[in-house]
């Protein structure tokens, strides 16, 4: 299945998007990730549904707390999205 | 015991507050170390309190709410943060030396912008005429630990404002019992415990940034790990090692409380209990204390003194007959030194939510038998 991965500078920040996509009827799970999704070690991210991605990027730049990266999971295969 | 002395701690706390801290303490485990169960609840924990913070002292976002151990540790972030070894720094005359000591070992120049109890004008004057002198901070108690003198913090920070000079407020005795609004006000930093009258287990504290702050501690965060340095965004930036996951569990139950009682109504209750014991007061022999002329200048904090007996004497006296009171300087020399109380102090009543009128008067009860007693020569 396709996602997309929006990564978080700290669980707290991650806590904030998913608030704000939650306040705009998009379910996210927040997940831990590892130093390929972040690039600087542990940190956090939400795993959002391709059917979501552009409603949830505009809520997320709506509430203020836009995603630090942005990446396109595809069969397991990760890509950057330019924000 | 009837206890009087919540301006140290709330020693009474509400019931979700021990309730909370026992379901932390068996249902979760670290928060941002993990992906598992225990490790999420923690998270959430977390994020609820700094939530409610946020929303309690109107504060942007989360990322500003700080959890420290208690003010003093918010204090330091906050001071070290703005002011360098040999700086300049205008402080109000009623500090504690959760502050004086901090600029002390950092070899501060401080200037006390001094005014006389329950003197909001003066007051401002004082300040105005400290930051004409070019300071790199300003740190200003909302509400005095000894004397419950409400400062105008709101004309303070004005002050500061149109000055360009950074804000540190201490909110010690008025976070859960005064309104604050952290965007009206915009301080640098606002330090709060959590265990006062915010009603949160000792322990615990807020710092709210509104400003650059740096790392007191360094150490894990869980968050950008591979880095040697601290993180460059908040919260994580001062939040080093593992948190006080059931402190912080209870801390958010606490100020549930509040936000349910709502701190207008605690601060009337409060007061209503404070003209009480001062007007009681008023009328025991050789009992003398310092209630404001105009009632709105006092949140729930009452220095008293009774003529011929030490501070401590009274109230072990009064710790005797069962009433929990404070004596002697409580930690602030400055605010003695500004209201003249030094060197031997007074003797802090101090309230709470959970203060009933009837252990008011069983308080003046007391303290009548105590100055009597002295008066007949019984207590030397």
């Amino acid at each position: 299945m396709d996602y997309y991965l929006f990564a978080a500078r700290s669980v707290t920040h991650a806590q904030q998007m998913a608030g704000v996509l939650s306040g705009a009827g998009i379910g996210a799970r927040i997940r831990r990730a590892g130093a390929d999704v972040t690039g600087r070690g542990c940190g956090y991210t939400l795993e959002i549904s391709r059917r979501s991605y552009a409603r949830a990027l505009d809520a997320c730049r709506a509430g203020g707390v836009q995603p630090v990266r942005i990446l396109f999971v595809s069969g397991g295969t990760k890509q950057e999205v330019t924000l | 015991m009837i206890y009087l002395d919540s301006a140290a701690t709330t020693f009474q706390k509400p019931a979700a507050v021990p309730r909370a801290v026992l379901q932390a303490m068996r249902t979760m485990s670290s928060p941002g170390r993990g992906g598992y169960e225990s490790a999420r609840l923690a998270e959430e924990t977390l994020f609820r309190c700094r939530k409610s913070a946020a929303a309690l002292f109107s504060v942007p976002s989360e990322e500003q709410i700080i959890f420290t151990m208690n003010a003093t540790h918010a204090l330091n972030i906050a001071i070290k943060s703005l002011v360098r070894p040999g700086g300049r720094v205008a402080v109000s005359g009623y500090e504690h030396n959760a502050v004086t000591r901090v600029l002390h070992a950092l070899r501060a120049e401080v200037i006390v912008a001094a005014a006389p109890l329950f003197s909001p004008q003066e007051t401002l004057e004082a300040f105005e005429g400290a930051l004409k002198a070019g300071v790199d901070a300003a740190v200003c108690t909302h509400v005095s630990n000894v004397f419950g003198d409400i400062l105008p913090i709101e004309g303070v920070a004005q002050l500061c404002q149109s000055s360009g000079v950074p804000l540190i407020i201490d909110a010690s005795q008025s976070a859960g019992v005064l309104p604050i609004d952290c965007k009206m006000l915009g301080a640098a930093f606002i330090a709060m415990p959590g265990h006062k009258g915010l009603y949160g287990p000792q322990g615990t504290g807020l710092l709210l940034c509104g400003g650059e702050a740096l790392p007191l501690l360094q150490g894990g965060t869980g968050s950008e790990s591979l880095r040697q340095e601290m993180p460059d965004f908040l919260p994580d930036r001062l939040e080093a090692g593992t948190h006080n996951v059931p402190g912080i569990a209870g801390l958010a139950a606490g100020i549930d409380f509040v936000r349910a009682q709502r701190t207008e109504r605690i601060l009337l209750h409060e007061r209503q209990l404070l003209r009480r014991a001062g007007e009681g007061m008023g009328r025991i022999p050789r009992v003398s204390c310092c209630l404001a002329r105009d009632e709105k200048r006092q949140a729930g904090v009452l220095s008293f003194t009774v003529s011929g007996m030490q501070p401590e004497q009274v109230a072990e006296q009064m710790a005797s007959r069962g009433v929990a009171l404070r004596a002697g300087l409580h930690c602030a020399p400055f605010a003695h030194r500004t209201a003249g109380t030094l060197p031997d102090g007074t003797v802090r009543m101090s309230l709470s939510a959970f203060n009933r009128a009837f252990e008011i008067d069983a308080m003046l009860f007391s303290l009548r038998e105590v100055a009597a007693a002295r008066g007949r020569g019984e207590i030397s």
